[in-house]
């Protein structure tokens, strides 16, 4: 519900910044996400928007109003974390009025609203049942419950579906939005998982190194990515160093150190410039084409194949020894291929990103 | 380089039966995964391998050489778990060579075995780094050149990618896969994530409530499911209800829910038959009208997830059944929720099983 604005936020432990001036404006009704590898800032984020630590630098406002000295629970937050933070000897019911009924609020009302929120998490048909007894998925949404019966408008959830199986994720990903969407609620999630991140997110902030390398919806981090970190961190790429040696009539030519001439149609660059010509895996298509060189294709031989859920993935070995990664979906594969086959592949000019290189890389 | 055989394999914990009555038989060179959700018995099975556990019924061959009562220390077999195991006070180098040291070896003979073990898991260049100087693959990494030292030609995996973040995870297969085939070595790796043991195993065995139900090549329990159970564990599947209208020529129409009618492709089911069909969702795709050859099922999209590579599609058919579908993003048009588009799908992507006793049980990630 609350709309949600850092500004200038830095945290330090010690010498190193864990937060580094960070500003970022999170909309009412929100569903957001930090992404990002560990370390690189997201949970420490997490913790100063709860008020369980506060920051060096910097304000963070709820509703316009700042947040400094304002105790955890004085802030309208619930929080649901990795581990199921249940009382293992109360039952659901009993963990779930457990912050009305210390709140000492009014038992009818209380009785309503922890009803209520049993039934959005579907474990109304659980009440007696101890935490042991439950699966990780239903320990997890009756930690949502209970996070949500005081009244919370923000919810903060930290890896909230990392120590569930795989399968068992991708179903409560989609509940956990349909239940912060239902209530309104302002949701800020923590994952390392870009596919959970992609799936549940109205807006997703990359994180790197303490700060918010790019803030977007999923699909523009994926058609517009501004660093190769954010690139890399969403798939599987393939990364050639090059100099640009022609630029106009819309395309960008670059010839690569190992003598590949590429062409993007992306972004403009002038003549000379250092940079890294970057393409999907799953941007690469194998064509039957013969062995001639020309712009955006390459030749090679498989080395490894693998077998995913809905594409195969190959490593492919190019004549000049660089190994790169080609996925193909199920839906387009006509044959499988061998390994040691030689293959050819080719991409399209929009599909070749380029970024500017330093010299000393 | 050792087979594995277990036979009728039974372990009990008081009145529960983790492991009941298994036979399996992991064949020599073989990169083999126990797949399954958890508490189906599949680290148990791993555990009774290794010699960690006693099996209560049943005996384990390796190599053709019944293993029961001997300790794991005796079985010549490598141990790779989740968490590294690693002596944080000894260096790379030292970890390597600490179990060849207590087996009595010359000093040369173990500094040969080192180096080639770390030489092939890539970690040569860090052999005199202390365990809190590694990175999380760096660590695994070492564990594995541990159990190659030995020269154990039996790699015993549990859960060994659990502890490294995703994206260096599916790097990490393409590691383990090639060392263990560079080397000839069998492996027998558990995991309860399908798409690594896809990516990963020659062959998979799909464990549930201490039983082998299926086992076969991923591509095999991909495309031909031999359950409802083993065809929703391994990789994502819409269900529906239906029964079989009629049977001709290769064809099986079946009347789905508020009348839909499609067809399943071959079958020998008769015609009155109750069926459940699964149709995997990236063998589903969106159109704006029907197509030819294709099964055409009118709907809403009530929910799209743009993923990078994929779109995902919740979409409600006009009989209130929901269907989940996976599109590569290059493969067409993105449509927006509430837009009415068709289902396509062809009829020899349908899997057929006759409707089970407990549709619920057979559903159920347990």
């Amino acid at each position: 519900m609350p709309e949600i604005k850092l500004e200038g936020v830095t945290k330090r432990y010690g010498k190193t910044e864990a937060v580094r001036k960070f500003s970022l404006t999170i909309h009412p009704d929100e569903y957001f996400t930090l992404l990002g590898p560990i370390g690189s800032g997201k949970t420490t984020t997490l913790m100063l928007l709860a008020g369980l630590i506060e920051p060096d630098e910097g304000d963070i406002f709820f509703d316009g109003k700042p947040m400094k000295g304002v105790p955890p629970e004085d802030r309208g937050i619930g929080f649901v974390f990795e581990t199921f933070a249940l009382f293992p000897h109360y039952n659901v019911w009993e963990n779930v009025i457990y912050g009305p009924r210390v709140k000492r609020e009014d038992p009818a009302s209380a009785k309503k609203v922890a009803d209520e929120m049993l039934e959005m998490v579907l474990l109304e048909d659980r009440p007696d049942a101890l935490p042991e007894e439950l699966s990780g998925g239903m320990k997890q949404r009756a930690a949502l419950a209970r996070a949500l019966t005081s009244g919370a408008r923000i919810l903060l959830l930290d890896e909230p579906l990392a120590s569930l199986d795989a399968k068992i994720r991708v179903a409560l990903a989609s509940d956990l939005r349909r239940i912060v969407k239902g209530l309104g609620l302002t949701a800020i999630h923590v994952t390392n998982n870009v596919e959970e991140a992609m799936t549940i997110s109205d807006r997703i902030a990359m994180m790197h190194n303490g700060s918010p390398v790019q803030v977007g919806t999923p699909r523009e981090l994926y058609e517009d990515p501004k660093t190769i970190f954010v690139m890399d961190f969403m798939g599987d790429i393939n990364l050639f160093n090059g100099t640009v040696t022609r630029s106009g009539d819309g395309f960008t030519e670059v010839s690569t150190q190992e003598g590949f001439l590429f062409r993007s149609s992306r972004t403009t660059m002038e003549v000379v410039s250092k940079v890294h010509a970057v393409v999907r895996a799953e941007d690469i298509d194998i064509t039957p084409g013969g062995s001639e060189e020309a712009p955006n294709k390459l030749h090679g031989v498989v080395k490894e194949k693998m077998f995913l859920l809905g594409f195969m993935k190959y490593l492919i070995e190019l004549k000049t020894g660089q190994e790169i990664i080609v996925e193909v979906p199920f839906m387009k594969r006509e044959r499988d291929l061998e390994t040691g086959e030689d293959i050819a592949m080719e991409f399209a000019p929009q599909n070749v990103y380029l970024f500017q290189r330093e010299e000393s890389l | 380089m050792p087979d594995v055989r277990l036979v009728n394999v039974t372990k009990r914990f008081g009145s529960v039966v983790a492991v009941d009555h298994l036979n399996l038989h992991v064949r020599d060179g073989e990169y083999f995964v126990f797949l399954g959700p958890s508490g189906c018995g599949k680290t148990t099975t791993l555990r009774i391998t290794s010699g960690l556990t006693e099996p209560s019924e049943g005996e384990v061959y390796i190599d053709n050489r019944n293993v029961s009562g001997i300790p794991p220390e005796d079985r010549n077999i490598g141990l790779v778990f989740q968490h590294f195991e690693i002596f944080p006070f000894m260096t790379v180098y030292e970890n390597v060579a600490y179990s060849l040291s207590i087996q009595g070896l010359k000093d040369e003979e173990i500094d040969a075995k080192v180096h080639q073990a770390l030489e092939v898991t890539g970690l040569s260049e860090v052999a005199d780094k202390y365990p809190n100087n590694l990175s999380a693959p760096e660590l695994q990494r070492c564990s594995i050149a541990r159990a190659l030292a030995r020269g154990s030609k039996l790699l015993l995996l549990d859960e060994p990618l659990g502890s490294l973040d995703p994206k260096t995870r599916e790097r990490f297969r393409f590691t383990l896969r090639s060392i263990v085939k560079g080397r000839g070595l069998t492996a027998i790796h558990v995991t309860h994530d399908q798409e690594e043991a896809m990516a990963i195993a020659d062959r998979i065995a799909v464990f549930r409530e201490g039983r082998v139900l299926q086992v076969g090549r991923p591509i095999e329990l991909y495309e031909l499911p031999a359950s409802i159970f083993v065809a929703n564990f391994v990789g994502e599947t819409n269900f529906l209800e239906g029964v079989v209208d009629r049977r001709r020529r290769g064809k099986t129409l079946l009347r789905l829910r508020g009348n839909l009618l499609i067809d399943a492709g071959e079958s020998d089911l008769d015609a009155g038959s109750r069926v459940v069909v699964g149709v995997r969702r990236e063998n589903m795709s969106i159109g704006q009208g029907k197509e030819k050859g294709m099964n055409s099922l009118i709907g809403q999209v009530v929910r799209m997830a743009f993923l990078g590579k994929l779109v995902r599609y919740r979409v409600e058919l006009e009989n209130g059944d929901l269907i989940e579908v996976k599109q590569p993003t290059r493969m067409g048009k993105i449509f927006e929720e509430k837009e009415r588009v068709y289902v396509l799908f062809p009829s020899e992507k349908v899997l057929i099983y006759p409707y089970p006793k407990n549709l619920l049980y057979e559903l159920a990630l347990k």
